[in-house]
């Protein structure tokens, strides 16, 4: 059985082209990673990032992590799918699949 | 886990993967490795790593592998990648 509140995150994913689930916010990053990703969203020309802080939710967290099965934050979702955590978004805009998946 | 049972583990995702594994700090636990691979093809970034993160279930939640830092490729991104 799914979490409850995986709902919520599937709402928030898919009424977002860019969303970053993160500890902190992008004007206030509580983490050296979620902070790095959010510079390479920047860099690779997102205006609007929306971000849902982690620490402030503890359900909301297990969920997420239960809704991707990926065990650590951030988490970045573009167009409604995830792609991954900061290392995976910054290989991908090296490569330039970043920028093609933002088109 | 050894660098030759870590290479032995990824090779089962297909016979003809290229697998290179660097052990970062010396104990056998902080691993960086580079796969290439014709099961990528078509598949995100994450869902590669995903597929390797599988093989490894056991000694992740063990904690026998505390950290793996990975690069995928399929074989015409890692051509384009050597190329440049």
């Amino acid at each position: 059985m799914a979490h409850p509140l995986v709902s919520e995150v599937e709402k928030l994913v898919q009424s977002n082209d860019v969303v970053i689930y993160m500890k902190g916010s992008p004007d206030f990053p509580m983490c050296g990673f979620s902070s790095r990703a959010c510079a390479v969203l920047k860099a690779a020309g997102v205006e609007k990032i929306a971000s849902f802080d982690v620490l402030s939710d503890d359900d909301m967290w297990t969920a997420l992590e239960d809704f991707t099965q990926w065990p650590t934050v951030p988490q970045i979702f573009v167009k409604g799918k995830f792609i991954g955590g900061c290392d995976i978004v910054g290989e991908m805009f090296e490569r330039g699949e970043l920028q093609d998946l933002l088109k | 886990m050894t660098s030759e049972q870590l290479q032995a583990r990824i090779q089962q995702l297909h016979p003809e993967t290229l697998v290179e594994v660097n052990d970062l700090t010396g104990t056998q636990d902080h691993w960086q490795v580079l796969v290439v691979s014709p099961v990528f093809d078509g598949k995100m970034m994450v869902e590669q790593q995903r597929m390797i993160m599988g093989l490894l279930k056991a000694e992740i939640d063990s904690n026998e592998v505390h950290a793996l830092s990975m690069k995928t490729f399929t074989p015409e991104q890692y051509k384009k990648f050597k190329g440049k």
